[in-house]
C-alpha cells in the first residue's frame, strides 16, 4: 500500500485491519487488505462499482466472515473477543431488519445493544427532525431513513461509525443535514467514521483521509491535509507534442488533448518545477485539486490520450 | 444484553405461541369431553341399539367369538370406554381385558375414540413450522445482520436463542399436554376413563419427546437454508415426509417378517405417540429421539458458527455441508417413497410367498434403483441449484460469444 500522503494520522491506532481476504463464489473480492483506524477521524473509502468497499464494510461489522486475516480492536480480535465488537456500528443500506419495525421498536433495539446509547440524545433529535415514534420506518422517504440511521450512528456512542453511501439519493437540503450532524456529533468523544463513497465532491469535505481500494486491496491510503499541501494539478502545454520524462514519470495524466496535457502530481516539488520549467512550456497553469482527480489519476482504466 | 434483545424481538410470538399450544391442548381435552357426554346422553344411539341388538356385536374372549351385547347399557360401557384400539391386529389377542385402566399392553395401539386427530395432528404441524421458522425468520428478515454485527459470538447468539425461544416453546408443551392429561383424566368419569394418570402422563413424555425430535430436525432445517422458495419447500416436503415415518417403518417391519416368512406375526403400531393417550411408547425410542433431536440441533449450531451472510440467499448457508444434506435428503425421501409409496418389495414378496409365483428379484432392485437416481437428482439440482445455473449460464454466455 502506497502510504506517501498519510503523514499524519490523529490519536492512537485502535482499529486494525490485517491481511484480510475475502472470496465469494470463488471470485477473489478483497486480498490482503492492512488498514489503520485511529481515534477522532473521517476516513474516505473510495473505490470503483463491485471494488469490495461493501465487502470490507460488511466483514468489520460482522456479517461477513474473511476467508483469513484479522480483525483487532484495542489489540484484541473481533473474532476472538466479540465484546469489542460494541464500538463498532454499521446498518447496511441495502439488507437490513428495519423496515418491519417503528422508530421506537428500533431504537429499543439499539438502546440494547449498545450500552452507551444516548437516550435523551435520540429523543431530541426525534424532536428536532420532526419523526413520529410510532411511525413504521419503511413508511419513512429515502432522505428521512438516511437520517434516521445516522442519528442511531451517533446516539449508539459506538468508537467506529461505519457508512456505506451514506449520501446517495439525497437531495442537497437532506445531504447537508446529514453531513452536518455528522460534523457537529463525530468530534465529541473523539469517535472515528469510515465512509463508503461514490460521492467525492461531498466526501471531500467531510474526510481528512482517503483509502483507496483498487484490485481488491487498498492501493493508496491519503491524508488530505498532506495532499493539498504537497499535490498540483498542472495543465501543460509544451512545444512539441512529445511529454518530458520528468512529466511522464512523477505524474498521472487526468487528460491529454492534442498538446494539452492535464497532469497531477501526488509529490510535487520546487525540483520538479525546475525541471518542467526547463522545458519552457507554452503553457504552465496550476488547477484547483479535487479528490475526483485523485480518484480519477489512480483508479481510471483507459487514460484519454497516450503520452509520447 | 442478549436475553434482553432476544426478548424484544420474539416476547410477542413467543407469548402467543406458548398460550396457543396450552389453548389446543385445554381445546382439545373440552372438546373431547363435550364429544364424549354428547354421546353418553344421546336418545338416538339407544333407539338406533333397541331396533336391532344383535348386529351390535363384541368379540368374547371365552368363547373366542362375536357375541351380541346382553343390554344398551353394557354396549354403551363398553363404547364409551375413553381409550380403544382401531387396530387391525388386535382381534385375537385379550381385547378386552387390555381395554382396562389398570391394565396396559405395549403391543396395542390405544387411541381416544372421541376427537382423537385433535391435539396430535395441529401440535404435529405447529411444533415443527415453529422450529423452522425458529432461525429462518431471522435469516430472511435481515435479522441475522444485526445479530452478527452485536458483541456476541456466533455460538452465543445460537444457544441463547435456543435458551430463551426455543426451550419456553417446548416447555409450553410440556406444560400444556400436561394439563390436558390432567383434564381428560378427571372430565371424563372413572369407569370410562380406562387410562392412569400414570399411563397418561407416560404418552405426555414419549408424545414430547416424538414433537421435540420434529421440533428439532425442522429447526436443523431451518437454521441451514437460505432460499426463500426452496426453504420452505424443502421444509414443507420434509414434514410431509416425515407424517409417513411411522406407516414406513410398520410396513417395513412387516416386510421383514414376511420375508421371513413369519406369517403370525405383524408389526406392532405402537412405536410413534403421536397424541396423549393411553399408549404409552417405548422409553429406548424416546432415548432415540432425544438423541437424535440433540444430534441435529448440535449440526446446526456447528454451522451456526461459519455463517458468512454473502450466501444468505444460496439453499444451503454452509457450502461445507452441501453433500452430507444431499445424501441424507437423498436416502431419507428415497426411503419413504420406496416402502411407503411405490412399495415394490411388498408386491414381490406377496407374489413369492403367498402366490408362490417365481417372481425374479430385478424388479424392486431396478425400482428401487430408480427411485434413489430420481430423487438424488432432484436433490442434486436443489442443493447444487445455485452452482448449476452458473455452470449453464457460463457455457451459454461461451456459446453467444462463438455463434456472434
Amino acid at each position: 500500500m502506497d502510504t506517501r500522503g498519510r503523514k499524519k494520522i490523529r490519536g492512537s491506532v485502535i482499529l486494525i485491519v490485517k491481511k484480510l481476504v475475502k472470496t465469494i463464489d470463488q471470485r477473489s473480492i478483497l486480498k490482503d487488505i492492512e488498514l489503520a483506524l485511529s481515534d477522532n477521524e473521517i476516513v474516505g473509502l473510495v473505490g470503483r462499482n463491485g471494488s469490495g468497499k461493501t465487502t470490507l464494510l460488511r466483514i468489520l461489522a460482522g456479517h461477513f466472515l474473511p476467508d483469513s486475516g484479522d480483525i483487532l480492536i484495542d489489540e484484541k480480535s473481533v473474532f476472538e473477543h466479540p465484546a469489542v465488537k460494541q464500538d463498532i456500528f454499521f446498518i447496511d443500506e441495502k439488507e437490513n431488519f428495519l423496515r418491519t419495525y417503528s422508530i421506537q421498536k428500533i431504537a429499543r433495539f439499539y438502546q440494547l445493544a449498545y450500552p452507551k446509547f444516548d437516550q435523551s440524545l435520540f429523543l431530541d433529535f426525534i424532536e428536532q427532525y420532526e419523526f413520529v415514534l410510532n411511525q413504521n420506518y419503511r413508511q419513512l422517504s429515502k432522505g428521512q431513513q438516511a437520517l434516521f440511521q445516522i442519528i442511531l450512528a451517533i446516539c449508539s456512542n459506538a468508537q467506529y461509525l461505519l457508512f456505506d453511501e451514506p449520501f446517495d439519493g439525497l437531495d442537497v437540503i437532506v445531504k447537508k443535514e446529514v453531513i452536518g450532524l455528522l460534523m457537529d456529533h463525530l468530534g465529541v468523544r473523539s469517535r472515528t467514521a469510515l465512509i463508503a463513497s461514490h460521492n467525492l465532491s461531498e466526501l471531500e469535505n467531510l474526510v481528512e483521509r482517503v483509502l483507496l481500494l483498487k484490485d481488491q486491496t487498498i492501493i493508496k491510503d491519503y491524508c488530505l491535509e498532506d495532499m493539498r499541501e504537497n499535490a498540483k494539478k498542472l495543465q501543460l502545454v509544451f512545444k512539441t507534442k512529445k511529454v518530458p520524462a520528468v512529466v511522464k514519470d512523477y505524474s498521472k495524466m487526468l487528460d491529454f488533448q492534442g498538446r494539452v496535457v492535464t497532469v497531477v502530481f501526488e509529490d510535487f516539488s520546487e525540483e520538479l518545477e525546475t525541471a518542467i520549467k526547463e522545458f519552457e512550456p507554452l503553457v504552465y497553469e496550476e488547477l484547483p485539486l479535487s479528490l475526483e482527480d485523485l480518484f480519477e489519476a489512480n483508479l481510471k482504466q483507459h487514460r484519454k490520450g497516450i503520452l509520447k | 444484553m442478549i436475553r434482553s434483545i432476544i426478548l424484544e424481538r420474539y416476547k410477542k410470538v413467543l407469548i402467543a405461541a406458548c398460550l396457543l399450544v396450552i389453548a389446543i391442548c385445554t381445546f382439545t381435552a373440552i372438546t373431547q369431553n363435550n364429544q364424549w357426554k354428547n354421546f353418553y346422553n344421546n336418545p338416538e344411539v339407544k333407539a338406533q341399539f333397541e331396533a336391532d341388538p344383535d348386529s351390535y356385536t363384541y368379540y368374547d374372549e371365552e368363547k373366542m367369538d362375536n357375541v351380541p351385547y346382553k343390554s344398551y347399557e353394557e354396549y354403551r360401557d363398553t363404547t364409551l370406554l375413553f381409550y380403544s384400539s382401531f387396530s387391525l391386529y388386535n382381534s385375537t389377542t385379550a381385547y378386552k381385558t387390555m381395554m382396562k385402566a389398570e391394565n396396559y399392553s405395549d403391543k396395542i395401539p390405544y387411541s381416544a375414540s372421541f376427537g382423537r386427530f385433535l391435539l396430535g395432528s395441529i401440535l404435529l404441524f405447529i411444533v415443527p413450522f415453529a422450529g423452522f421458522l425458529l432461525f429462518f425468520i431471522d435469516q430472511k428478515t435481515g435479522f441475522n445482520r444485526f445479530l452478527f454485527s452485536l458483541s456476541f459470538s456466533r455460538e452465543e447468539l445460537f444457544k441463547k436463542k435456543l435458551l430463551y425461544v426455543a426451550l419456553p416453546f417446548l416447555l409450553s408443551i410440556l406444560i400444556g399436554q400436561s394439563l390436558y392429561a390432567l383434564l381428560i383424566h378427571s372430565l371424563i368419569p372413572a369407569p370410562y376413563m380406562n387410562a392412569t394418570l400414570g399411563q397418561l402422563f407416560t404418552s405426555v413424555v414419549s408424545n414430547f419427546c416424538l414433537l421435540f425430535v420434529m421440533f428439532c430436525s425442522s429447526a436443523f432445517i431451518g437454521a441451514l437454508v437460505g432460499n426463500s422458495v426452496f426453504g420452505p419447500l424443502t421444509w414443507a416436503v420434509y414434514w410431509w415426509l416425515t407424517l409417513s415415518v411411522p406407516s414406513t417403518i410398520y410396513r417395513l417391519g412387516n416386510l421383514i417378517y414376511t420375508a421371513q416368512n413369519i406369517l403370525h406375526k405383524q408389526f406392532p403400531e405402537t412405536l410413534f405417540v403421536y397424541s396423549v393417550g393411553k399408549m404409552g411408547g417405548f422409553w429406548w425410542l424416546n432415548m432415540l429421539f432425544l438423541l437424535l433431536g440433540s444430534l441435529l440441533i448440535f449440526w446446526a449450531y456447528k454451522n451456526y458458527q461459519t455463517f458468512s451472510l454473502e450466501e444468505d440467499n444460496a439453499y444451503l448457508l454452509n457450502k461445507k455441508s452441501r453433500w452430507p444434506i444431499w445424501g441424507i435428503m437423498t436416502l431419507f425421501t428415497s426411503f419413504i417413497l420406496t416402502i411407503n409409496f411405490f412399495d415394490p418389495w411388498s408386491y414381490f414378496l406377496q407374489k413369492r410367498i403367498y402366490d408362490h409365483i417365481s417372481e425374479p428379484i430385478s424388479g424392486p432392485i431396478f425400482s428401487t434403483v430408480v427411485i434413489l437416481l430420481i430423487v438424488g437428482g432432484g436433490c442434486l439440482f436443489i442443493v447444487f441449484f445455485r452452482e448449476i445455473t452458473t455452470v449453464l449460464s457460463n457455457k451459454f454466455n461461451r456459446l453467444n460469444q462463438r455463434v456472434r
